[in-house]
């Protein structure tokens, strides 16, 4: 129980430092500081998969690839980009509303939480899903991929 | 794989004590080896054979003058060498080095190398940033491109390696390769991971992120001191760790001719890190338009054509 | 396994394929929008003549009437749109046309899988495969900044809604532990806490997708930022989708959710009635214009929704084909308008009627359409979709309906007022181009004819929605 404080504290604290910090690179740094995080819960409740695959691609490609663009703006390009919260108030107003609302709606679950057990072979168990079972969203998300990756060449790309 | 608590953190000692070491050593051996390729006999002068190096140097690196810049972002300033250090070392958690002796056996410790490795990426850009210097920056931008990159190809290479063991476990890895190393069957994949190393710890011909005479030392040319100690050192355990996963992917882990064991293990990661201390000493450097190039449509489609064909195997 | 089902899907998946092809070979717009507008006109025949009924991938995948139908709506916006889009395209779009049609195809792949989905994953899948090539095509007059605006918003707005809508979907999945729609109608009976958050954020989600009002801000800007032909199929295609996805989540998955849904859609309909109508009267650009008399339009069909018997689906499908044919028509008479005049302001508007008689008629039908003025096809929409909800005991909404629609006449009569009675500031010609042209005048011939013969969809309809509550 205390590693999930040891954890869970830390991981507001830069959630909070994603929304608060003025400086947009800190910003996406906490962000990937907040993923790994989220990683390491993923890890305490067993999803090993899930959690390595979140740092992986979250904090590894996505989170990195923010970085990458936001150095190439600001100390190359020269443009200082700074983030503004504004509406600081509104905000911590809607985002209390919702964290209440979800403690409401959680405290008066009568889900049953305990943990069932895992397959034998938990690898062989996820591809059967994958490729059996779900087979048909898997192959419409490379659909779905590679409309977001002519969708962005074209945006990216100069006119000629 | 459930062993006792005190089990584990004496292995844990001993494999960072060993790995430490191991850095330590394997500098000697690199500025040895150079010497030798140059025809000059290296350093030779504290204790025999200059086997005592290593001790000095750590002296003088933690002697030093700390420097911290006021212009540089204090707080991620000094994050940065030690994301290098912790990332360099996570990966240790899950080599087999024989049979019986690993921290642990993890069923997916193939995913755990490729998360673990994908954080020292982070060190390398926080140092190139928060140092506010225009090297460590260039540095720093080089490095992030070419390890997301690279990172792409290892990745899709290690598939195969997974695909067939039919496991993710290193463990379960190497006893599938008990008759036959995946040396053999994954020939591409093998050079493709062998390449991607290269790159991934910024190694010539690919070290661009610190090419000294562009970048004066890329990302780290601000640190100073420790702080320099730990980039120089988290690089050092990086390459032993690339030499133990060669050893533990492709080339068998601990079997060999006769009997099993670990000095199997340790002479083929001898013989891979000197292979790759000999190609350092040997090619130049790649420009980095290149660089990108080689790893978008050679690398990665390699990769690819050897999933493809392995997939096909592994269904026949 | 059995791909027939999916026939029609695979078929517009190998059009794409064709398409991106061809833009290697030919860089021609008119080449590109052609095949784009054949294959799209093959395929909207072959699904009327020849639909492939049946379920598939474990009943994950179903093709029945009522999908059938459906389809045939997207696939009408489709074909009118690519057509519609030509002249822009080769205005403004030199060198990515190709792309440009290749993400409306896409879009219109996600709609199609998205009303055949019966899970939950499937479903989530295909309604982002909706989705993201609209964010770009909203962006697609780069050097324009209103359209990258316009992009933007859309794109913030959607992520932000589809992330509430996963949310929602992940909740109802872990209630349930089944991601089918079939299990799922079941297992959600009693009014477990976290599936009534499930359904909330679900209803959030796609209350942005259709821009139902407290979830409508998006639209404005949007719809006058990005180009017009673009906004044709916008502000109908994923409409239509997201409102056959209610019907298939209320009468399917939350069919036995004891929760008053019904009254919550029918307030939320009141209001989407009223903000829309009234905030439409004040504007002075036909595109915002229009933006708010379709959030009207989205309030008038929740009605039918929130009634939710077959009558009132079959008399909501009906709606769509009526919308389908006014919006995008009064959409690229805005197009038009912004090619000869540079602006869509309505003063801008003045004497069209003189100077191009037939594009004012056209656009007069088109808004007594929209206004629902008698004999063309949205006065049978209206009446028949206030007629379902009357019988489903919605008096006081339908009343309150029927005020809003007089309303509504007046901002529609006004822009009629522009074209026809004011003077107009210059006597030059209003050019036309002919690809617009015959996409008006299929619009135009269809509100007529559907509103002299409503018996053609309404017949139809009715059974397809017979046969679709009757088999759930």
């Amino acid at each position: 129980m205390w590693i999930f404080w040891l954890i869970a504290i830390p991981l507001v604290l830069f959630a909070l430092g994603v929304v608060l910090s003025k400086n947009l690179f800190r910003s996406t740094i906490y962000l990937g500081a907040t993923l790994v995080l989220t990683a390491l819960i993923y890890l305490l409740l067993h999803a090993e998969l899930l959690g390595f695959i979140q740092i992986l691609l979250y904090t590894g490609g996505v989170a990195t690839l923010l970085v990458f663009a936001i150095m190439l703006t600001q100390r190359i390009v020269g443009e200082d980009i700074t983030q503004q919260s504004r509406g600081l108030v509104g905000g911590a107003i809607a985002s209390l509303a919702v964290l209440l609302i979800l403690f409401f709606f959680l405290g008066s679950s009568q889900l049953d939480f305990s943990v069932r057990p895992y397959p034998e072979n938990l690898n062989l168990a996820l591809g059967k899903n994958l490729f059996v079972t779900y087979v048909l969203p898997f192959e419409v998300l490379s659909v779905l991929l590679l409309a977001a990756i002519i969708g962005a060449i074209v945006m990216a790309r100069r006119d000629r | 794989m459930a062993q006792p608590i005190f089990q584990t953190l004496w292995k844990t000692g001993v494999v960072f004590l060993g790995a430490l070491t191991a850095a330590a050593y394997l500098v000697l051996a690199e500025r040895k080896f150079a010497g030798y390729f140059q025809e000059r006999y290296g350093p030779n002068r504290v204790g025999p054979f200059g086997l005592l190096q290593p001790l000095a140097d750590a002296v003088k690196l933690l002697l030093k003058e700390e420097v911290i810049f006021p212009q540089a972002s204090r707080g991620l300033y000094l994050a940065a060498p030690v994301i290098i250090g912790v990332a360099a070392l996570l990966p240790l958690a899950v080599i087999p080095f024989s049979e019986h002796f690993y921290i642990a056996d993890l069923p997916v410790a193939v995913l755990y190398l490729l998360a673990v490795g994908s954080l020292s990426t982070y060190g390398v850009l926080l140092g190139g940033w928060s140092s506010n210097s225009k090297y460590a920056l260039l540095g720093g931008l080089r490095s992030a491109a070419q390890m997301v990159s690279y990172e792409i190809a290892m990745a899709l290479a290690l598939v195969g390696v997974a695909l067939m063991a039919q496991s993710l476990s290193l463990v379960k890895i190497v006893q599938a390769q008990q008759s036959l190393w995946f040396l053999i069957p994954q020939i591409l994949g093998f050079v493709v991971f062998l390449i991607a190393a290269f790159a991934e710890t910024n190694r010539l011909p690919f070290d661009l992120p610190e090419a000294e005479s562009e970048l004066v030392a890329g990302y780290h040319t601000e640190y100073s001191a420790f702080k320099f100690a730990m980039f120089f050192v988290g690089e050092y355990i990086h390459l032993f760790i690339v030499g133990c996963l060669v050893t533990v992917l492709y080339l068998g882990g601990w079997y060999g001719p006769w009997k099993p064991g670990p000095h199997w293990f340790f002479l083929k990661t001898f013989l891979v890190l000197f292979f790759m201390i000999w190609v350092r000493w040997t090619y130049p450097r790649f420009r980095f338009d290149q660089l990108m190039r080689f790893s978008w449509k050679v690398l990665i489609p390699v990769a690819l054509l050897n999933l493809l064909l392995t997939s096909l195997w592994m269904a026949l | 396994m059995n791909f027939a089902p999916l026939t029609l899907e695979l078929l517009l998946a190998g059009l794409i394929l064709i398409v991106f092809v061809v833009d290697l070979v030919s860089k021609n717009p008119k080449v590109l929008a052609g095949i784009t507008f054949v294959g799209l006109t093959i395929l909207f025949f072959l699904n009327l003549l020849h639909p492939w009924y049946g379920t598939t991938f474990q009943g994950t995948f179903v093709s029945n009437s009522f999908t059938g139908f459906l389809k045939g709506v997207f696939l009408l916006a489709g074909i009118l749109v690519s057509l519609g889009s030509l002249s822009t395209a080769e205005e403004q779009y030199r060198g990515r046309v190709g792309e440009y049609y290749i993400l409306l195809l896409f879009s219109l792949l996600g709609m199609l899988f998205v009303v055949s989905a019966r899970d939950l994953v499937l479903f989530f899948v295909a309604f982002e495969l909706m989705s993201i090539p609209l964010y770009i095509l909203a962006a697609y007059q780069k050097d324009s900044e209103a359209s990258i605006e316009a992009g933007l918003k859309l794109f913030i707005f959607g992520t932000f809604s589809s992330a509430i809508l996963v949310m929602g979907l992940a909740l109802l999945y872990g209630t349930t532990g089944s991601t089918r729609f079939d299990v799922l109608a079941q297992t959600l009976t009693e009014g477990e806490a976290l599936s009534v958050l499930g359904f909330l954020l679900f209803l959030t989600g796609i209350g942005f997708k259709v821009a139902m009002v407290p979830f409508h801000m998006w639209v404005p800007d949007t719809y006058a930022g990005a180009p017009a032909p673009f906004v044709a199929f916008l502000s109908v295609a994923p409409k239509a989708a997201g409102f056959a996805i209610l019907f298939i989540f209320f009468l399917q998955v939350f069919a036995n959710l004891a929760l008053p849904w019904k009254l919550v859609i029918a307030f939320l309909s009141g209001i989407t009635m009223i903000l829309g109508n009234l905030l439409a009267i004040p504007q002075t650009h036909l595109k915002r214009l229009l933006g708010y008399s379709g959030i009207a339009h989205i309030g008038y069909m929740l009605l039918g929704v929130a009634a939710g018997t077959d009558l009132a689906i079959a008399m909501v499908l009906f709606y769509f084909v009526a919308y389908v044919l006014a919006n995008i028509g009064a959409f690229l008479f805005a197009e038009t308008a912004i090619q000869n005049e540079g602006t869509d302001q309505l003063s801008a508007l003045h004497g069209y009627a003189q100077r191009n008689p037939l594009l004012g008629l056209y656009m007069l039908i088109f808004l007594l359409s929209l206004g629902g003025i008698p004999f063309v096809v949205g006065f049978w929409a209206k009446l028949y979709v206030f007629l379902a909800a009357l019988k489903a005991g919605y008096g006081l909404l339908v009343f309150l309906a029927a005020v809003l629609t007089v309303v509504a006449l007046y901002y529609y009569l006004n822009v009629a007022r522009q074209i026809y009675i004011e003077k107009p500031a210059s006597n030059d010609p209003v050019r036309v181009p002919a690809s617009i042209h015959f996409v008006l005048l299929i619009s135009t011939l269809g509100t007529v004819l559907l509103g002299l013969y409503p018996k053609l969809i309404v017949g139809p309809a009715l059974e397809i929605a017979r046969a679709f509550v009757a088999g759930l």
